[in-house]
């Protein structure tokens, strides 16, 4: 069951990999909205600080989208590698022809979904499915 | 005799200066345009300097020349002399040379290294100068043209995987290729290979498409169309390569939704299937 169910552990994964994408923005602003702020009153320090929480507000953004992305990276490098010999799933070979050796990389079995084949046609379709929302 | 003798020098001095004057009149003239189009690209909005010219001809004063004048000055100043006087092709830089004549008591040196490079760049461009000029003129106008764009478009939102604009027809495109998938699942797949199909359809799509309504394609300017329009590349070069871009990156979607239907259909039938039995 658990190898049956690979192809949709790894559609699970970049469906929440892309969500939490298109959420990044927001994740940051929200971070924005809790930083209380310091000076009123007074025009030039006002100034100040509003110029010192968007300064503040990019450092956040920049660490939470680095963050983001080296989990991400790290995320594909792991189902690569947990995946590299065993297929996702496993087809007649002639319903995939002439394109087997492709699709199966890299594990070689002929008929196999190979994770790499796999993971880019998830990726596609799952940002077409969150374009709406992005 | 001694006074004649003064008198012929001072009407010559007097010629000399009048056509240096001119002369020089009419390479700043040359100078302030290109400097105009430069600031225009550049962004930087300073006044010409016509101020300059002004005085030159009011105070008749050459000895505000400039005297180290750069490569595009230079091929201004040649071209400048080829278009405007005929009978003098080197009115400015013979203006240059007969005044570095007899100032070697002032500027002597460095004019006199003007007036050598002068003569050298005349010889080697002379014929191709205006070609040269022209290009460099377009090309000007193209990158003020792509700066403009540039300004006035708006930042593409961040999209990770460049899903492009979806139109009636891309939709339609999409709809029909899970559509086919799943037939595919369900009837021919046993017979043939499942691309056959998704090919077939292709070409329907390709028939089809002049019966869509086509939406306005705006080519999007970015930094790597504009290199390539700077580059020498023609526009129409770039956006029938782009548009085959486009088209590749279309079929491609398509091909990645057929698929996955078509494996999630499979799936799906095996799942229900094994719970049947």
């Amino acid at each position: 069951m658990a190898e049956g169910c690979a192809w949709l552990l790894v559609l699970l994964t970049v469906f929440l990999c892309n969500l939490f994408k298109t959420q990044l923005p927001s994740l940051s602003t929200i971070r924005h909205v809790n930083i209380p702020l310091q000076a009123s009153g007074c025009g030039e320090n006002k100034h100040s600080a509003v110029k010192a929480r968007t300064g503040q507000q990019a450092k956040i953004k920049w660490v939470v989208s680095i963050v983001f992305y080296v989990l991400q990276a790290a995320l594909m490098v792991s189902l690569i590698w947990k995946y590299y010999s065993e297929p996702v799933m496993v087809l007649p070979s002639k319903w995939i022809a002439p394109l087997e050796r492709l699709v199966a990389f890299p594990t070689g079995i002929p008929g196999a979904v190979g994770i790499t084949c796999w993971l880019v046609v998830c990726n596609k379709v799952v940002a077409l499915m969150l374009y709406p929302i992005s | 005799m001694a006074t004649l003798g003064n008198i012929e020098n001072l009407s010559t001095d007097v010629l000399m200066t009048a056509s240096q004057r001119k002369a020089e009149i009419r390479r700043r003239k040359l100078i302030n345009n290109s400097e105009e189009r430069m600031n225009r690209i550049m962004g930087i909005h300073k006044p010409p300097g016509n101020v300059e010219e002004c005085e030159m001809e009011q105070c008749g004063y050459p000895g505000s020349l400039k005297v180290q004048p750069s490569l595009t000055e230079l091929g201004t100043i040649l071209v400048g002399d080829n278009k405007t006087s005929s009978d003098q092709p080197w009115g400015i830089a013979d203006g240059i040379e007969s005044y570095t004549a007899p100032a070697d008591s002032g500027q002597s040196s460095d004019l006199k290294k003007d007036g050598s490079v002068l003569k050298k760049k005349k010889d080697v461009t002379i014929e191709s100068t205006p070609q040269g000029l022209n290009q460099y003129i377009t090309r000007f106008d193209e990158a003020m043209k792509l700066r403009n764009q540039l300004g006035s478009e708006k930042p593409a939102p961040e999209n990770g995987s460049g899903v492009e604009e979806l139109d009636s027809f891309s939709i339609f495109r999409l709809v029909g290729s899970a559509i086919l998938a799943l037939t595919v699942r369900l009837f021919v797949c046993k017979y043939l290979s499942i691309f056959a199909p998704f090919l077939t359809l292709q070409l329907a799509f390709m028939g089809l498409s002049r019966y869509f309504p086509k939406g306005e394609k705006k080519t999007k300017t970015t930094v790597l169309t504009a290199a390539l329009l700077l580059s020498g590349i023609p526009s129409e070069v770039i956006s029938r390569s782009l548009d085959t871009y486009g088209k590749m990156v279309e079929v491609f979607t398509e091909l990645c939704v057929y698929f996955f239907t078509f494996i999630f259909c499979h799936e799906l039938l095996l799942y229900f299937g094994t719970e049947n039995q």
